[in-house]
């Protein structure tokens, strides 16, 4: 059981007596860990049945390799930098990388897709585009905007160079393009965002 | 009027500038570009509106930790168990004697380096030097100096030995089959020869088959 007494010590507190093998530590942890891990490999793997068994490969190292960690990052960029490379592992397993053109019938036919967004809702047509871009644009995405992770510790947790992720965003953005005036349009038909709104002024 | 370079290199920083996460040097720099450039205004607000989508999305139910949690335990007890099973059985066997411990020896040495894994994901660990590279730098180490084989194997305890072959994620390439026979790759020193390495595999506590397996042959195909 996750211990109360624990929740205020910090990633790396937690992690240093995970080193000496504290189980109760390692479950506070897990369970710290396992909403965003949980997340981002649904979003990475597109396989929901194999999200628990990467989590699991990934705090099993976490668990044997503790003692290895050596604070030059955050707990969490490390463990999530082991999820990334346990995904695309999985994914390489079962061959199910997508091209890495674009579906390019499915992005054009957005063009004509009134009809369609109305009926299946623009949602999930934005999450239909993550999930027509590569792991890695998708895992750029997804380290960016939802875990907040700076382009420095992406590259840190996809060990690839700086300007390698600013290039999977790049083309991320260039093939969600279509879709994200459709959502600023959606929000201001529903009166969430006033047509004048003066976005100067907004970080 | 801001030069073109700098809008290509604002733009490229926008999505980090939306969560949050640039340098303040760098987020004044935007800053300053987007009171000039309303095309990057409006990206900026794109982006913005798409990491809102993306929290949002997010915020949907996540499955209870617990069951993970309790499976992941499992495995690590099997796992735990098993080191230790495999530390009993060497030294039980009086590993020092003979060219037996030699073989032995190789074969958990052999067992240990991540044989699975594709070559990409070998260089995986080295960007994080936090983690212990000891399956990579002990395969590449082995690789200059070893020799490949390929043996179908079968066992005499099936939970102990290919726990072990599990848990060191040696390579299986096939099997098992009707026999209960695996086909694995394993790694020896160059210096051991095949005989000392079969004799060596077949000494070993719950190995009850060891044999070159045969181009074309199948793993079950030969005999005892």
């Amino acid at each position: 059981m996750a211990d109360p007494r624990q929740q205020d010590l910090s990633d790396l507190d937690l992690l240093k007596r995970v080193a000496t093998k504290d189980r109760v530590a390692f479950e506070t942890l897990y369970a710290r860990l396992f909403p965003q891990l949980s997340r981002y490999l649904t979003r990475l793997l597109r396989r929901p049945e194999l999200v628990e068994e990467i989590v699991n490969d990934t705090m099993f190292v976490v668990w044997e390799k503790a003692s290895t960690f050596e604070g030059r990052s955050k707990v969490s960029t490390w463990v999530t930098g082991i999820a990334y490379l346990k995904g695309i592992k999985a994914l390489d397993r079962m061959k199910t990388m997508p091209d890495q053109q674009p579906d390019a019938t499915a992005l054009e036919d957005l063009e004509e897709t009134d009809s369609i967004i109305s009926r299946l809702g623009l949602e999930d047509w934005i999450v239909a585009g993550l999930d027509l871009i590569s792991p890695d644009q998708r895992s750029v995405v997804e380290l960016t905007y939802f875990s907040g992770y700076s382009y420095q510790e992406i590259a840190d947790i996809m060990d690839c160079p700086v300007n390698t992720v600013k290039t999977r965003m790049f083309h991320a953005r260039r093939r969600l393009a279509k879709l994200l005036p459709l959502l600023r349009e959606q929000k201001t038909q529903t009166g969430l965002l006033s047509p004048d709104d003066e976005t100067a002024d907004r970080h | 009027m801001f030069r073109k370079g700098d809008h290509e290199a604002v733009d490229a920083l926008l999505p980090w500038f939306v969560n949050g996460s640039l340098g303040s040097r760098e987020e004044r720099r935007v800053m300053d570009h987007l009171r000039e450039c309303a095309d990057c205004r409006a990206e900026r607000d794109r982006l913005q509106d798409l990491q809102q989508f993306v929290l949002e999305e997010a915020e949907a139910d996540v499955a209870d930790y617990r069951f993970g949690f309790s499976q992941l335990m499992q495995r690590i007890d099997v796992h735990e168990a098993n080191v230790e099973s495999m530390r009993d059985v060497h030294r039980d066997r009086g590993w020092q004697r003979g060219g037996w411990f030699a073989a032995a020896a190789c074969l958990v040495g052999a067992l240990a380096f991540v044989i699975t894994l594709n070559p990409a994901t070998d260089e995986i660990e080295p960007g994080f030097r936090t983690l212990t590279t000891v399956p990579v730098t002990g395969r590449s180490t082995a690789a200059a100096a070893s020799t490949a084989y390929r043996l179908s194997l079968a066992f005499d305890t099936p939970d102990a030995v290919r726990a072990a072959l599990i848990e060191t994620r040696a390579s299986i390439i096939a099997g098992p089959d009707d026999a209960g026979t695996y086909l694995v790759e394993i790694h020896a020193p160059a210096s051991m020869t095949p005989d000392a390495l079969i004799e060596g595999l077949r000494a070993v506590e719950g190995i009850r088959y060891a044999a070159f397996q045969e181009s074309g042959e199948h793993a079950g195909d030969a005999r005892p």
